[in-house]
C-alpha cells in the first residue's frame, strides 16, 4: 500500500514537471512562429536580398539588414578582442600573481561592475568615453595608425569604436571570473611540476595554466560574444545610429539589437514593422548559430584533449 | 654530477605553523638517502626546501641554510636552485597538453636550449636513464596519456634528468603505482644513484630498507634519528625509532 502511495506521488511530481519544461518548449515555439509569421510580409517582399540589402531607407521602402549585421558583428568583435587581452591578462594576475589584499580589492570591484546595469554604461560611455574618443582617443589612432583603413575618416567620438570599447568594458567582469576560476582548476601539481624544473611564473603560465584551461577560455569567449551580440541599450547610446557600412570604426554605425529597439515606435508602415520583426528573427538566428558554432568549437577541441 | 646536500638548522613554516624544526643533515653524494616517517611528519615539506619549491606557496616560509657545492642555495636564484635540484613528485604529472617528446624537452627549452639534435640528443639519453626508452621511441610524438601510470612516473623521472641537475628527489615516487611499476622506480633509482645524489621519501620501510645508504626518520618535524637502514632499522638508537618501527607510533 505504502509503496503505491509513493509510486504515485512519484508520477505526480514528474507530471508536473513535465508540464513545466512543456511550456518551455511551447514558448521557444511561440516565440519563433511569432516572429516568422510577423516578419512574413517582409521575407516574401525581399527576399534573400533583406540580408545583403545596404540601404535601409523606410521614406523609400527599402530595407536592407547588412548594415546591422555589419555593425553588430564588429562592435561585438571589438568588445571581444579587448575583453579578451585585458580581462585574460587580469585573470592570469589575479591567479598568478597574487598579492591577497590587492586581490580581494579586485574581486569586490568587479562584482561592482557587473552589478552596473547597461543603461549606466551607455551614459557613461555617452558623456564620458564619446568625447574622450573624439578629442583624444580618435585623434591620436588616426595621427599614428591612419595608413590602417579601420583607423582613417573623419572623427565623431560616437560610432562603431565606442559601441566596442563599451561592449568590452561590460564583458570584462565575465571573462576575468569565468577564466579565473578555469585558472584556479589547473592542478596545483602540474604548476609545481613547471616550476621544479626551473620555470618562472610567467614561463610555468605559458607551458602548463594557459595550455590546461584553453577549452575553458575558448567557451567563455564564446559565451561573452553571445552576450555581446545582443546587448542593446548601451550600444544604441554611442553607436551612432547610422545604417551605413564603413570601412573605418571611427563613422557611426548601428546594431541589429538597437535598430530595434530605436525605430519600433516610429514603425508607421506594415511593411516597416515586418522589417523590424525580420531584424528580430535575424537576431535571434545570428545569436542561436553563434550559440551552436561555439558549442561545437569547444566539444571538438575537448574531445580532441579526451581522445589525446 | 652528483654533490653531496647538507642541510643546517632547517625550520619550515606554514604561517606561523611550524612544520619543520632544526633539521640537519648530510645527503652524500652518490648514495641514496631515504627519508621516512609518518603522514605529517614533515617529509615532504622538507625535501621542498631543497629545491626551494616550499616558498612557492602562499604564507609558507623557512629558516636555516642547504649548501650544495659549497654555495647555500638560499642565496642563489630559485630558478637556477631548480636546476640544480630535480623532482619527481608522489603522483605522476606530465605536462597533459604536450608530448612524451615535449615533455622531457621542456626543461632545456625553459633553459634557452633550441638546437634540435641537441634536444634530440638529450631526450633520447634521458630516456634511456630512465630506462624508457625501448618501450617509447616510436612515440616519442603522441600525447602522454597513452602511457602507463608507471610509465608517465619515468618520463617524469626522464624530465627531470634531462637538465642533468646533481640532485634528484623524488617524493613518494612509486605510491600511487601498482607494484610492478613500483618495482620498476626503485631499480631505476639504485641504477641512477651512481651518477647522482638521490633522495627518496617513501612511505615504505621495506622500500627505505632495500635501496637506501642512508635512512633518516622524521617525526612530528623533527629529524629523529639517521643512519645505514641496517643500524636504524635493527639498532635502533632513539625510543621514538623504536617505537616507530614496532609501530607504536604513527
Amino acid at each position: 500500500m505504502n509503496k503505491f502511495r509513493k509510486h504515485d506521488s512519484d508520477r505526480l511530481f514528474a507530471g508536473a514537471l513535465l508540464s513545466f519544461a512543456l511550456i518551455l518548449v511551447l514558448f521557444i515555439f511561440v516565440i519563433i512562429s511569432v516572429l516568422i509569421e510577423r516578419s512574413w510580409k517582409s521575407i516574401t517582399t525581399f527576399g534573400f536580398s533583406f540580408l545583403t540589402g545596404q540601404t535601409w531607407n523606410p521614406l523609400r521602402h527599402m530595407y536592407g539588414s547588412l548594415p546591422f549585421l555589419y555593425g553588430t558583428l564588429i562592435s561585438s568583435l571589438i568588445g571581444l578582442v579587448l575583453a579578451t587581452v585585458v580581462g585574460g591578462g587580469t585573470a592570469i594576475l589575479l591567479t598568478q600573481f597574487n598579492h591577497l589584499r590587492f586581490v580581494k580589492l579586485a574581486t569586490f570591484l568587479l562584482d561592482v561592475l557587473a552589478t552596473i546595469p547597461s543603461v549606466v554604461y551607455g551614459l557613461w560611455g555617452l558623456f564620458v568615453l564619446v568625447p574622450w574618443l573624439r578629442n583624444t582617443g580618435e585623434p591620436f589612432l588616426k595621427a599614428t595608425l591612419g595608413f590602417v583603413p579601420l583607423f582613417s575618416g573623419q572623427v565623431w567620438g560616437v560610432g562603431l569604436l565606442a559601441a566596442g570599447l563599451i561592449l568590452g568594458i561590460m564583458m570584462l567582469p565575465t571573462i576575468i571570473s569565468v577564466v579565473r576560476k578555469l585558472m584556479d582548476q589547473v592542478p596545483q601539481e602540474l604548476q609545481d611540476g613547471a616550476i621544479a624544473l626551473g620555470a618562472t611564473r610567467t614561463e610555468k603560465v605559458r607551458m602548463v595554466v594557459l595550455p590546461y584551461a584553453r577549452v575553458g577560455i575558448l567557451g567563455a569567449v564564446f559565451l561573452s560574444f553571445g552576450r555581446a551580440l545582443g546587448e542593446t541599450i548601451a550600444v544604441t547610446m554611442v553607436i551612432g545610429n547610422s545604417p551605413t557600412i564603413s570601412s573605418s570604426l571611427f563613422q557611426p554605425g548601428d546594431s541589429l539589437a538597437s535598430v530595434l529597439v530605436t525605430q519600433f515606435l516610429e514603425a508607421s508602415t506594415h511593411l516597416y514593422l515586418s522589417s523590424l520583426y525580420e531584424i528580430g528573427l535575424v537576431l535571434l538566428i545570428v545569436a542561436v548559430l553563434f550559440h551552436s558554432v561555439s558549442k561545437f568549437l569547444v566539444w571538438r577541441v575537448s574531445e580532441r584533449a579526451r581522445i589525446a | 654530477m652528483g654533490k653531496s646536500l647538507i642541510v643546517e638548522t632547517l625550520s619550515a613554516f606554514y604561517g606561523k605553523q611550524q612544520i619543520l624544526r632544526h633539521v640537519s643533515m648530510t645527503m652524500p653524494e652518490h648514495q641514496v638517502t631515504t627519508i621516512i616517517g609518518p603522514s605529517g611528519s614533515g617529509k615532504t615539506t622538507f625535501v621542498r626546501c631543497l629545491n626551494r619549491l616550499h616558498e612557492t606557496t602562499p604564507n609558507a616560509h623557512m629558516e636555516g641554510s642547504v649548501w650544495l657545492d659549497h654555495q647555500n642555495l638560499y642565496e642563489l636564484d630559485p630558478i637556477i636552485v631548480r636546476r640544480k635540484v630535480g623532482m619527481v613528485f608522489q603522483a605522476p604529472n606530465p605536462f597533459p597538453t604536450k608530448t612524451v617528446y615535449e615533455n622531457v624537452a621542456a626543461g632545456l627549452r625553459l633553459n634557452g636550449i633550441r638546437n634540435k639534435s641537441i634536444i634530440s640528443e638529450q631526450v633520447e639519453k634521458s630516456l634511456q636513464l630512465s630506462s624508457l626508452w625501448n618501450e617509447v621511441k616510436n612515440s616519442l610524438h603522441q600525447p602522454v596519456w597513452n602511457l602507463t601510470r608507471g610509465q608517465q612516473q619515468r618520463l617524469c623521472i626522464a624530465r627531470a634528468l634531462a637538465i642533468e641537475p646533481s640532485v634528484l628527489i623524488l617524493d613518494e615516487p612509486s605510491s600511487t603505482l601498482d607494484p610492478l611499476s613500483a618495482l620498476k622506480i626503485e631499480e631505476l633509482v639504485e641504477d641512477l644513484k651512481s651518477s647522482y645524489t638521490i633522495v627518496l621519501v617513501t612511505h615504505n620501510m621495506q622500500q627505505a630498507a632495500r635501496v637506501a645508504d642512508l635512512t633518516a626518520l622524521f617525526l612530528e618535524g623533527e629529524l629523529v634519528e639517521q643512519g645505514s637502514p641496517a643500524d636504524l632499522f635493527t639498532r635502533p638508537r632513539d625510543k621514538r625509532t623504536e617505537d616507530y618501527l614496532t609501530g607504536r607510533f604513527g
